[in-house]
């Protein structure tokens, strides 16, 4: 077999191909082609682009998170105790007039003024509570040592399972707790997990008058109790849940008071409305016409905060009084 | 400046018009017979070309180097026939059944062509061998112009060519 030498190979594809005639509309073909191309363009290329847009605006919908501020936790998630603790200062529970000298003729021995004597033991508190509340651990009785356990470390609340929360749910496990007194301590039993806190208030009224309402909206009901009732008027403590099985006093601004009652001249009131504490203060010349000066509180994580503050005068017993306690059920 | 950007189009489009135009008179007929020889069924052969030309059309703004439209319009001819011959080897796959040759008028006019043992023989080479003998004894291109043509070195050019001149030369032994 000889070899086929490149030029007969050319000359023999060159006589195979040589029959082939073009067909005389090819051109005209090429031409209506080229019409046919441009006529598709703009609109292939404009379906083209609104299908891309469409894909890259669902990409970003179903990639974007969701602007829901729900997130979605286990239901009690675990929480550690923290190793972080530090000294605090007894906390002082506001009566009507900050305490100034009023007697104090609650039942069961309790002592002029109140304070609140937290127990010791580090314990997991509201991450970032500050030194304006006290916090109440669930401890033996034997326990007295003041304590605050703020600061880095400390773990998150438990996640409340409705907000607001459930009528008298103080942990925010959907169950109702129980508050009960034992002389001049305040005992919550907590429905999560059966623990039991202990707040000393200095003072109770018994039988107890107290209510749980969920006055910031965070999922934990706030705990209000009536610690003292002297000359027509009232005192109150309000203590909120700190962390597990935690409860802490909630003081206030100076000069202010939870109480209610018209003394003399000097009156007190306040009331729970949209996520905020309004107290008013009232004083007269006369006993009938006060002046009212009312602050607004709102919660913080560090407990309560001057808001607003505003100013009216009310004439007694004609105008409706504001020196009452208009917080859920408590009288 | 859409002004500017307008003019600017059509003057593109009359100058691809006018390459187009040129280019179909001198080399329309030579592209059709390398497709004829690259393509197993003949009748199909003007349509890749006729497609090669309109796209080189709409491609004509973005060539680089006008003067190479000639060697763009045969690397797109011979992946179109390099397409038309998988899309044909796929329907072949997935046919239920062989369909019946049925004779249409191109095959009548390429009878001759069907007929010819040379293109017989070179059906029967595999595609690249096929390629690489066209494209160097009929395109009369160089190795590296075919080398770039079929996307491959040179080296694998000369193999092909080799492997395939050979393969030629024992089926064409009777011809000569």
């Amino acid at each position: 077999m000889s070899a086929l030498e490149p030029d007969e190979l050319t000359r023999l594809l060159t006589e195979a191909v040589e029959p082939i005639r073009p067909s005389p509309e090819a051109y005209r073909q090429i031409r209506a082609g080229i019409a046919r191309r441009r006529r598709w363009r703009i609109p292939a290329f404009t379906l083209g682009g609104m299908v891309m847009a469409a894909l890259i605006g669902l990409a970003v919908v179903a990639i974007r998170p969701s602007p829901s501020s729900q997130v979605v936790e286990p239901a009690a998630p675990p929480v550690m105790p923290t190793t972080f603790s530090e000294p605090s200062r007894a906390a002082t529970v506001p009566s009507l007039g900050g305490g100034s000298g009023h007697p104090s003729s609650g039942g069961g021995g309790s002592a002029p003024g109140s304070t609140t004597r937290v127990p010791t033991s580090p314990l997991p508190t509201r991450p970032t509570a500050s030194a304006s509340s006290q916090s109440v651990a669930p401890t033996s009785p034997q326990s007295s040592a003041p304590s605050n356990s703020t600061g880095p470390g400390s773990p998150q609340l438990p996640t409340p399972v409705a907000k607001p929360a459930a009528a008298n749910d103080i942990d925010g496990d959907g169950q109702p707790d129980t508050v009960a007194p034992d002389g001049t301590n305040l005992r919550v039993r907590f429905s999560r997990d059966g623990q039991v806190a202990r707040v000393a208030l200095g003072s109770i009224i018994t039988p107890l008058n107290s209510a749980v309402i969920d006055i910031d909206g965070d999922g934990f009901g706030e705990l209000l109790v009536q610690t003292q009732a002297a000359g027509g008027t009232k005192s109150y403590a309000l203590l909120r849940y700190a962390s597990l099985d935690e409860l802490a006093v909630l003081t206030l601004p100076s000069d202010l008071a939870l109480g209610a009652g018209v003394r003399g001249n000097s009156a007190l009131g306040f009331r729970c409305a949209d996520k905020t504490l309004q107290i008013s203060t009232g004083t007269s010349s006369d006993g009938t016409q006060f002046n009212v000066a009312t602050t607004t509180l709102g919660f913080t994580p560090d407990g309560l905060a001057v808001q607003d503050t505003a100013s009216s005068t009310v004439r007694l017993p004609a105008d409706s009084s504001p020196f009452v306690v208009s917080c859920g059920a408590l009288s | 400046m859409p002004a500017r950007s307008d003019a600017a189009r059509s003057d593109v489009a009359r100058d691809a018009d006018a390459a187009l135009t040129a280019l179909y008179s001198e080399h329309y007929r030579s592209l059709v017979r390398l497709a004829a020889l690259l393509l197993d069924d003949v009748g199909l052969c003007e349509e890749v070309v006729q497609d090669a030309y309109i796209r080189v059309h709409g491609a004509w703004g973005r060539l680089q180097d006008r003067d190479k439209a000639l060697a763009y319009l045969r690397q797109t001819v011979v992946n179109l026939a390099r397409s038309t011959l998988r899309r044909r080897l796929v329907a072949l796959k997935h046919a239920p059944k062989p369909m019946p040759d049925a004779a249409s008028a191109e095959e009548g006019a390429y009878s001759l062509v069907e007929r010819a043992a040379v293109i017989q023989a070179l059906r029967e080479l595999p595609r690249r061998q096929r390629e690489a003998v066209v494209l160097r004894y009929y395109a009369d291109m160089s190795e590296a112009d075919a080398a770039a043509v079929m996307g491959c070195s040179v080296g694998s050019v000369k193999a092909y060519t080799s492997r395939g001149l050979s393969a030629l030369s024992g089926k064409l032994e009777g011809l000569r």
